[in-house]
């Protein structure tokens, strides 16, 4: 399958750029959740904020990606925008029906249309295809030279709601004088990282060198069915925009504590899934778990997989079965957060926090190595448990700190 | 008669997608029996992992089955835009196939 993207680069600290925009792999679970979280105070307007998200990253992106293969003429950057969507995973798109006046565009698969209804299992009753809508508006704005903020996008059939096909109308309209720029890669961490902790039996340099072998690009239909789950190699300025935004618009309303506490408990839910798929699928049996000789060994094995997802360098400080301390150069919600509102006053890396006490509450209470049901029940079961885990934020690179840390107890 | 194989449903993040099977087979007679029941219009492909060899045989649009994963298993992933027609004929492909290599 000959697909034309951007160019990908892999850049210090385990961040990976398409055409300048970073990239960091979360489930279809994940996907729904915070969805769900940013979606449930009415009010909010944060269903306009994840659209102009998704259209200012998709915009950035497929920008740079015509310059880098030379495409000038719309229907070329289409194509680029079309092939990209599918090799990140969001499934197909269809660009045939739009021109610079607008028109209809159309998604026969999509991640979030399709995906989602799996996490949630059953149909929804408002169109979730948000992020898509903001692809199509922000890749016909590209296209035609317009500002990212050029086209006004609605669901005309929403998948999720049952639909065969999505279909999107695009409308031309004024771009908003404040509508939010995507940072790209944004304020990053200086130097070097210190290497994997010693106390381990688990290589990290074999296992990151293993799974560079694998293909995680969308297949034929734009997905990307692995490890249990169905992953998006998704926009960290996408994920970042719509949490920060979810919580100063709480913080609005008073209610920032809540918010943030909402946003580890999306992390609980990534790390529940997501770490939990990949800790009992195929590929960690083949490549992780026959290095694993302690429980411990488990937590540096996730941590060595995490730091293949785009989130920055994790590194194992401490680790006891009471206690993980974990520091991260370029968590991807500091450099987004830097880049996009500046140096912060509390700490903003909730999901992180959220994947380090959920990866403890996974190997410790959860007994994962058993290879667990991973449901509902499970989750209940030990997330709630007397035994669990919670997640403290010490340091965050947001704030100025050389590196983000996470201490996680019970 | 029972059949010479056990099956999984994933109740997770692919739930009604993901199916492991489980049998006796050998992997690389299974993955030629999958190529040949669909007239070799498949496309396949071998992925190494450590010590363990996967080859997956991908019928697009409809299904891709992964063989040697693990010993003894077969997992079967139907495409998302699959008919429950076509779903159900892939079903149908794989346990004939075991059936017919366990005989």
């Amino acid at each position: 399958m000959t697909r034309e993207t951007g160019d990908v680069t892999r850049v210090d600290h385990g961040r990976t750029l398409m055409s300048g925009e970073p990239l960091v792999f979360h489930c279809n679970h994940y996907n729904y959740w915070l969805q769900k979280t940013l979606l449930l105070p009415e009010g909010l307007g944060m269903r306009a904020v994840i659209r102009d998200a998704a259209s200012s990253a998709a915009h950035a992106m497929i920008t740079q990606a015509a310059r880098e293969r030379g495409a000038t003429e719309p229907a070329e950057i289409l194509r680029i925008a079309a092939d990209c969507f599918s090799a990140l995973g969001f499934g197909t798109m269809d660009f045939s029906g739009a021109g610079e006046a607008g028109g209809a565009v159309r998604t026969p698969t999509s991640h979030y249309g399709q995906c989602l209804r799996m996490a949630s299992g059953a149909d929804f009753a408002e169109p979730q295809e948000l992020f898509d809508q903001g692809y199509a508006a922000g890749a016909l704005a590209a296209a035609h030279g317009r500002p990212a903020g050029s086209y006004a996008a609605r669901s005309e059939a929403s998948q999720s709601m049952g639909a065969e096909v999505g279909e999107i109308a695009l409308a031309p309209r004024e771009a908003p004088a404040d509508f939010f720029t995507a940072p790209g890669r944004g304020p990053h961490a200086a130097g070097d990282v210190p290497p994997q902790s010693p106390d381990t039996n688990v290589d990290e340099g074999a296992v990151l060198s293993a799974l560079a072998g694998l293909d995680l690009s969308g297949n034929e239909e734009g997905l990307l069915p692995r490890f249990g789950v169905i992953l998006t190699n998704h926009f960290a300025n996408f994920y970042d925009r719509i949490s920060f935004e979810f919580v100063r618009r709480m913080d609005g309303t008073g209610m920032l504590d809540m918010a943030e506490e909402l946003l580890v408990e999306a992390g609980y839910r990534c790390a529940f899934n997501t770490f939990g798929g990949i800790m009992t699928s195929a590929e960690w049996d083949a490549v992780v778990k026959p290095q694993c000789k302690t429980t411990e060994d488990w937590v540096h094995g996730m941590v060595a997989v995490a730091n293949a997802l785009g989130w920055g360098v994790w590194r194992v400080h401490e680790l006891t079965p009471s206690r993980l301390v974990v520091r991260i150069w370029d968590d991807y919600e500091s450099t987004g957060y830097l880049g996009m509102y500046g140096e912060s006053d509390r700490f903003v890396s909730h999901l992180a926090a959220g994947g380090v006490a959920g990866l403890m509450n996974l190997v410790y209470p959860g007994r994962i190595a058993e290879r667990p049901t991973l449901d509902a029940e499970y989750y209940a079961r030990i997330f709630e448990s007397p035994e669990r885990f919670e997640p403290r934020g010490v340091k965050c690179m947001a704030s100025g700190d050389a590196y983000t840390e996470v201490v996680a107890e019970r | 008669m029972k059949p010479p194989f056990e099956v999984e449903r994933d109740a997770r993040c692919q739930r009604g997608l993901r199916f492991l099977y489980r049998a006796r087979f050998d992997p690389d007679a299974l993955a030629d029996a999958l190529d040949a029941a669909y007239d070799g219009m498949v496309v396949r492909h071998v992925e190494a992992l450590g010590d363990t060899r996967t080859e997956r045989v991908i019928v697009q649009f409809q299904v891709e089955y992964r063989v040697g994963e693990r010993e003894g298993e077969v997992s079967l992933t139907h495409r998302v835009s699959a008919s429950p027609e076509i779903r159900a004929r892939s079903h149908r492909v794989l346990e004939d196939t075991l059936t017919r290599l366990a005989a």
